[in-house]
């Protein structure tokens, strides 16, 4: 596990390094620095851990592996708000993207728990309410980007496939704040989410319970992605992937060890990522999502065939 | 005594003029800005004060070696900020975030109002403000002015049009856009001016029921397959008068695509 | 130990159980046995807390009567249910398992034994998916045995195990009986029920058919009672057959 620890770290350290200085011109080196890259990393860091632990909650919660930070619909209510809210042409047109991303967010948080309270005890048949109120969140989206101007929708577009370039310490630092929060408290739910990995119907067995445990887990997911989403916009891949890398490399299913390795290679990836979806092609920028996706599958892929054989053994 | 007088006067003076002292780093967040500070500066000057421009800056051709900052419309911070300007012309329309930024970085950001045709000598002179460059601007401003009334002169009677953007889906120029202006100086009445948007997308539906006189397919990237397609298309609907009396036109070139003195000289050969 | 008196569970369509009660003192194996949807695993689930509909009427474990409203750590520890199909979906190991198991019954001495008693000692770093039902049915009892509730509830749980496996089990299960605490076994075999158990609970359509003793409530006349249609009959051997 040490070993895992330290690569995991090693990872971290390149995150930063690379998110700090490639591509860093010379020319007012300090000031980006300071005033650019650092509230930027902040924010991979922060928005890379907090969606590669969700997405380990809910695939655990849910019991199914495909689950990730945006299956129950609270992005989906997240990227509705923000394309309201920078509609919102008037005063502070700057920042009622975030806010309206806020409030959308707040209100899909808000449904959920009231679809929660009808006793739906099956994971199944929350994914499948999930995928519902995402398609329909993403529906009034779409209709949205019809009747919209298409200067308007422009803007959104790029945010909407992740966009980390509008952090500033204001965004970042509670991100990172309720982040680190939400993992030490997974961290100690850890024996509770163990519970879950035999499926919802054991969960009792190993004397947790599934409704109150499931409700508190599927909050807390749901408050850290909407501050992910209202921030970053709809960063993929990461809250998918991160999990299924980390449990085939730890080799163990337990999440005492599973959370904080997920923080430390979520942020790490997510850093990665948004370094070269800045740099690559700078000055243009490439949406921090399709980078990931890109990028990330085929590594993905790749660190799954590697792992085969030593699991087997 | 007269020394001391100057001396007074200069010092009351000094203030201003380093207040107003001339931009020597312009970064520009748009093509059309770059184009148009071009115009202003002429292309010696422009090069020595220019230290960044919109990506797609192509005109003039003096400044397309100029750096990059990125898209008009997600410019990179980054880039603008490394590039140590002392002034950078935004366009309202885009790029409020970035403008917000970099302004609490404390950099200088003075954002020119969208363009429209008929009102470009104020955004001109306003132009010229703010690079320190007020009598070449009155120049420019005033040969535009020259060529409205030249228009207005001009116009012989009014035709309705409808103006093809894109084909597919079908766009075409609205109220919102330098366009409908631009087109109407010249006697060509844009059927979907109401339409607040700059470049609305509308139903073939509905230009069947404006049933302009022309169709004017605006070319801008030079392609003839595509206008021929275009053409062909439309003659599928006999009901429309353009499409009976032959009046589908095609509108080459780039000029058409800003607000620039190119535009005036494009227009020129309509009307 | 174990109390239930007039238990009713009902759907709005159906009545699953309808007022069984029994009593089950320490030391006891109890088999429950029924005909297909006679209402067994509603009623080891009713007794162990874990159904949904809940139910009406009082059950009684050791002392604590089950409701919605108990805390599961507390409630396990009491009793503890084990089906017959089980499945992870992530690469759990069965160490693992048996970590959480020790670690909700609060302490990790006789874990060992356990395993060496289960021969699962060399098991421990096998991952729980790739094992067959069979395998999966064994660890999970010894995952039980971990545990070590005062109830025992299998329903089914040995249904894939091989005979020496069973063989193993029927010694553990009666190990448990005589040092105070109580096994409850659902099975399709009546027969192994029959020689396992101490006292039989026999279910037909949601109502007791017949409860006690082994030897008083395993005969033809009860077989009768749950297989009107069927010709069965205990043989001289005391074993229950059909006769085709």
């Amino acid at each position: 596990m040490g070993r895992v620890y330290f690569w995991v770290s090693v990872a971290w350290v390149s995150g930063v390094l690379l998110s700090l200085f490639f591509g860093l011109d010379p020319d007012q080196a300090g000031l980006i620095l300071t005033e650019l890259r650092l509230p930027r990393l902040l924010l991979a860091l922060s928005v890379g851990g907090a969606l590669a632990i969700s997405g380990l909650v809910l695939q655990t919660t849910l019991g199914n592996p495909l689950a990730e930070p945006y299956t129950l619909g609270v992005a989906s209510g997240a990227a509705l708000g923000a394309a309201l809210g920078s509609s919102w042409d008037g005063a502070g047109g700057a920042l009622s993207l975030e806010s309206g991303a806020t409030l959308g967010a707040s209100v899909a948080i808000l449904l959920l728990l009231r679809g929660l309270r009808k006793r739906s005890r099956s994971g199944d048949s929350m994914i499948l309410g999930g995928v519902m109120l995402s398609l329909l969140l993403a529906g009034f989206l779409s209709l949205w980007m019809g009747l919209a101007d298409p200067s308007g929708v422009r803007s959104i577009q790029f945010w909407l496939l992740g966009d980390l370039g509008r952090a500033t310490y204001r965004t970042a630092v509670p991100v990172l704040a309720l982040g680190l929060v939400g993992m030490v408290y997974f961290i100690s739910a850890s024996a509770k989410l163990d519970a879950f990995l035999f499926g919802e119907a054991e969960v009792e067995g190993f004397g947790v319970s599934l409704e109150k445990s499931r409700r508190m887990f599927v909050l807390w997911v749901s408050v850290l992605v909407g501050f992910c989403v209202s921030s970053a916009g709809m960063i993929g891949f990461v809250g998918l992937a991160a999990p299924h890398v980390l449990r085939r490399v730890a080799g163990t299913a337990l999440h005492r060890h599973l959370v904080p390795l997920c923080w430390i290679f979520g942020g790490a990836v997510l850093a990665v990522g948004d370094a070269l979806a800045r740099g690559i092609a700078r000055p243009k920028e490439i949406p921090v999502g399709a980078v990931m996706v890109v990028v990330g599958v085929p590594v993905f892929f790749w660190i799954h065939a590697r792992m085969r054989g030593r699991v087997e053994s | 005594m007269r020394a001391a007088l100057s001396f007074l006067v200069l010092q009351t003076l000094l203030p201003f003029s380093v207040a107003v002292a001339a931009p020597s780093r312009v970064v520009t967040l748009s093509p059309l800005i770059s184009e148009w500070v071009g115009e202003v500066l002429g292309c010696e000057s422009a090069v020595r004060v220019v230290a960044g421009v919109s990506e797609y800056s192509d005109f003039p051709e003096c400044l397309a070696g100029k750096p990059s900052v990125g898209p008009y419309h997600h410019v990179s911070i980054e880039k603008i900020v490394s590039l140590r300007p002392d002034l950078v012309l935004a366009s309202e329309e885009y790029n409020r975030e970035a403008i917000a930024r970099l302004k609490s970085l404390g950099i200088r950001v003075e954002v020119l109002p969208k363009e429209r045709f008929l009102a470009m000598p104020a955004w001109i002179e306003r132009l010229g403000e703010l690079l320190d460059a007020v009598p070449q601007a009155k120049r420019q401003s005033d040969l535009w002015s020259k060529r409205l009334k030249e228009f207005a002169a001009d116009k012989k009677r009014n035709r309705t049009v409808f103006i093809e953007v894109q084909h597919d889906p079908l766009i075409t120029v609205g109220g919102g856009s330098f366009l409908d202006e631009a087109f109407d100086a010249v006697g060509l009445q844009n059927v979907f001016r109401d339409h607040r948007e700059g470049y609305p997308r509308v139903s073939r539906e509905s230009v069947l029921k404006a049933d302009p006189e022309e169709i004017h397919i605006l070319d801008l990237r030079g392609r003839e397959r595509e206008f021929e397609e275009s053409r062909k298309s439309w003659g599928r609907f006999p009901a429309l008068r353009a499409v009976r009396q032959s009046r589908i036109l095609r509108l080459r070139g780039e000029d058409f695509a800003r607000c620039t003195p190119r535009l005036l000289r494009a227009l020129k050969g309509l009307g | 130990m174990i109390h239930l008196n007039g238990v009713t569970v009902s759907t709005q369509n159906r009545v699953l159980l309808s007022q069984i009660g029994f009593h089950a003192p320490q030391g006891t194996v109890l088999g429950v046995y029924g005909p297909n949807g006679a209402g067994k695993s509603t009623l080891l689930r009713a007794m162990a807390g874990v159904l949904d509909l809940g139910h009406s009427g009082r059950i009684e474990i050791d002392g604590l009567e089950i409701s919605p409203r108990i805390d599961p750590s507390e409630r396990c520890r009491k009793i503890l249910r084990l089906g017959s199909d089980f499945h992870s979906s992530f690469g759990v190991r069965v160490g693992e398992l048996f970590e959480l198991a020790a670690r909700t019954r609060g302490r990790s001495e006789g874990v060992a034994s356990v395993l060496e008693r289960l021969g699962l000692t060399g098991w421990v770093s096998r991952d729980f998916g790739d094992l067959s039902d069979g395998q999966k049915q064994w660890v999970m009892f010894g995952r039980a045995l971990i545990q070590d509730p005062k109830v025992l509830v299998l329903d089914e749980t040995f249904s894939k195990l091989d005979l020496d496996r069973l063989a193993a089990a029927k010694v553990l299960i009666r190990e448990r009986a005589d040092t105070g605490g109580v096994v409850v076994i659902a099975s399709h075999d009546l027969n192994r029920l029959a020689t396992w158990s101490d006292r039989l609970l026999l279910l037909a359509s949601g109502r007791t058919v017949a409860e006690g003793p082994v030897g008083e409530v395993f005969n033809g006349e009860n077989l009768k009672k749950m297989y009107p249609e069927s010709d069965l009959e205990i043989d001289p051997e005391g074993r229950m057959s059909v006769r085709y």
